[in-house]
């Protein structure tokens, strides 16, 4: 058995609803995308954040908006973020030359308090911040601090939600009030699509400006699926449901072992096994889950939550793991 | 086929257990008296029937109860080396490590406490990496696997082919510990094999990290780049500050503090004495350190002669801590015990840590 817990992705396929329509975009794939249909597309993507359709930029994948933000964006500004993050953000703020500030996340809360950087943005600064934090599934950030730093002006702020389903929790609401916000959100988790790869930002004008010439080509398919998925918001809102379910069965069963399991706003539990090189043994038996050592140590795992057959046999095996 | 040497201290952490804190010099005979039973043989042989790679492994091993006793029972190819008496002690490690390395084994697997390691790196130094079994009752240097499982995964991993890294062996003052005092300093570095990680097949494949070496070298090029010609600069024990001075060019008491100016020694191996008549001398100093021990303190182990007073005159801004990323990623918080409460709630709060160049860390240091 090969059970795949490593990418937070959703566990089973999007309805019919979604694949149909997909299935039959392939016949027109010797054309590019219709114009009309990315319109449609940033239509419901604006329906869908009640953030007006000048405010988003799209693309295929939120990867590659993140990494082009932070080209854009770290010239000239000192950059933060946290640490342990998500590793896109760490591997692409090392390749610029800007001065990288991280801040070291403390378990068993991994939150972030103005307290730990206020002093440091005096000067210009790139921060960014993903919200629920990946690996450790925690919520970084407090609406007061994050007020209190999009006042000063020396700051952009780029929020990764790409877990926002999930947490529920956003701050797109300040985007009216701070042209320093971007947000980052993806179709790729509670929908289901990572597949097809829809990413988009919210941000303000002055931010968008910037974009001006990165017009990324996004594959109809992909394009097809996500207007499809956003008019079937009912399915997203099903698959929360029923991982919601899975996690608080698999949290009970883990933490009855004595394995320390951290609070999850995601689709993913960071744990603690106290077992080193605990991936390497998990994946004897087939298991796939998240490798942690490089951010954290060997014996953390980030395991994504699976089907209910994936989840009893990756509770099982960590159960013998325990008592061997 | 690896030639693995094997020397266990049979008396390690036998004081442990009748609450003695370490069997150095003749004490050890007093715990007999109280009791205390040999625990270095069950841990080599949990370490031994953990092996992976018992075909691949061909044991050089000391004699009798030294190693021979154990591994005896079990199926592995060994050949015996060097002789012991009735008693054994510090010498005979030594003398045996060092007929080890002459028959030119690959990796030195040992059982004991900071005492042992202490006289393996006397006998071996960097030459040959080794795998520390903690078996003794003081294992405050980092050179110690967690546990015997770890150790075997540790020796697996080498006899597949991994690189290695430099840890730290402490010196503990053994009468001081039984004081309740943790008086320690750095004593030296052993090579131990790094365990591989995983790389999996990823949407984003983890950032294969740098050598440590390479991220001492960026660290101290980050240091050198904002030194100042009118400060005088006191420099920690350890590896990752001695390379700022070998990135200079300049020599470095490894174990020791040095003063540097306007890239200059101005100081070698300073006690509190002579870095307080520099401190008299220049007006603007600062003190650079780097974590000693597994347990991060920058002040209190192994740089003793950073003294409450000197720390207090110069002050916590002009602290600089340098660690290596992986350094760092061990360590929840940095800590301090500079003997000083005063001066540790002074210490105590929000640090940056420079782990790279033009990198740093936000972390915080507790008492």
């Amino acid at each position: 058995m090969r059970i795949r817990l490593d990418k937070n992705e959703m566990f089973k396929p999007p309805p019919k609803e979604i694949i149909d329509p997909v299935k039959e975009s392939i016949e027109n794939i010797n054309r590019y995308t219709p114009q009309v249909k990315v319109e449609e597309l940033i239509g419901l993507i604006s329906d869908y954040t009640k953030v007006p359709q000048d405010s988003i930029i799209l693309s295929s994948a939120s990867d590659i908006l993140i990494k082009e933000f932070i080209y854009l964006f770290a010239r000239n500004r000192q950059i933060i973020i946290a640490d342990p993050t998500f590793i896109l953000i760490t591997n692409t703020v090392q390749k610029t030359s800007s001065p990288l500030l991280k801040i070291r996340l403390r378990e068993p809360e991994f939150k972030i308090s103005l307290e730990q950087f206020g002093d440091e943005i005096s000067k210009p600064t790139l921060i960014v911040f993903d919200n629920p934090n990946n690996p450790t599934g925690s919520l970084l950030l407090n609406k007061k601090d994050v007020k209190t730093v999009l006042e000063n002006e020396n700051v952009i702020f780029l929020i990764d939600e790409a877990y926002f389903e999930f947490s529920k929790i956003s701050y797109v609401n300040f985007l009216i009030d701070f042209p320093n916000l971007a947000i980052v959100r993806t179709l790729s988790k509670s929908f289901g699509l990572a597949g097809s790869g829809i990413g988009y930002i919210l941000c303000g004008d002055v931010i968008k400006r910037k974009f001006i010439g990165l017009e990324i080509m996004l594959p109809y398919p992909s394009v097809v699926a996500a207007i499809n998925a956003l008019h079937n918001l009912d399915y997203m809102k099903k698959n929360i449901k029923e991982i919601e379910k899975e996690k608080k069965r698999i949290i009970t069963s883990v933490s009855k072992m004595g394995i320390t399991v951290f609070p999850s706003y995601t689709n993913f539990i960071l744990m603690k096994t106290g077992i080193e090189n605990i991936t390497q043994k998990l994946l004897k038996q087939g298991i796939y889950v998240h490798d942690v050592s490089e951010q954290l140590s060997s014996e953390y795992i980030r395991v994504t939550i699976g089907t209910e057959k994936e989840n009893d046999y990756f509770i099982s095996y960590l159960e013998q793991l325990t008592k061997s | 086929m690896k030639k693995i040497g094997l020397i266990i201290n049979p008396i390690a952490g036998m004081g442990g257990s009748v609450g003695l804190k370490g069997t150095d010099g003749d004490i050890f005979k007093k715990a007999i008296k109280m009791g205390a039973q040999p625990i270095t043989p069950k841990r080599l042989s949990e370490l031994l029937s953990n092996l992976e790679n018992k075909e691949d492994i061909f044991f050089l091993v000391a004699p009798g109860k030294m190693g021979a006793d154990i591994v005896e029972n079990k199926e592995f190819k060994f050949n015996t080396i060097g002789e012991i008496g009735n008693d054994t002690s510090a010498e005979d490690t030594k003398r045996i490590a060092k007929m080890m390395l002459e028959e030119n084994i690959d990796l030195l697997i040992f059982c004991g406490g900071d005492g042992t390691a202490r006289d393996i790196f006397d006998a071996i130094g960097l030459k040959k990496p080794v795998v520390a079994v903690p078996s003794g009752v003081k294992m405050f240097s980092s050179v110690f696997a967690l546990n015997p499982r770890a150790a075997a995964e540790m020796v697996d991993a080498f006899v597949k082919g991994t690189d290695t890294q430099e840890k730290e062996v402490l010196d503990i003052n053994e009468d001081s510990f039984r004081k309740g005092i943790l008086d320690s300093s750095l004593y030296g570095y052993l090579k131990v094999p790094n365990v591989k990680r995983l790389l999996q097949s990823g949407k984003i494949g983890s950032k294969i990290n740098k050598t440590a070496a390479e991220n001492k070298v960026e660290i101290a090029d980050h240091v050198i780049e904002n030194m100042k010609n009118d400060i005088l600069y006191l420099l920690g024990p350890g590896t990752t500050v001695k390379a700022i001075t070998d990135s200079l060019n300049l020599p470095k008491t490894l174990l020791g503090i040095d003063a540097i100016n306007n890239n200059k020694r101005v100081g070698e191996d300073l006690n509190e004495e002579g870095i307080l008549r520099l401190l008299d001398k220049y007006n603007n100093v600062e003190i650079i350190v780097s974590p000693i021990g597994g347990q991060g303190f920058i002040f209190g182990r192994g740089n003793k002669q950073l003294t409450p007073k000197i720390i207090s005159k110069v002050g916590k801004e002009n602290i600089k801590i340098v660690a290596t990323a992986d350094k760092m990623k061990g360590l929840m918080c940095l800590r301090v015990d500079t003997g000083d409460i005063e001066v540790d709630n002074m210490l105590k709060g929000y640090t940056k840590v420079i782990i790279g160049y033009k990198e740093e860390l936000i972390t915080q240091i507790e008492c």
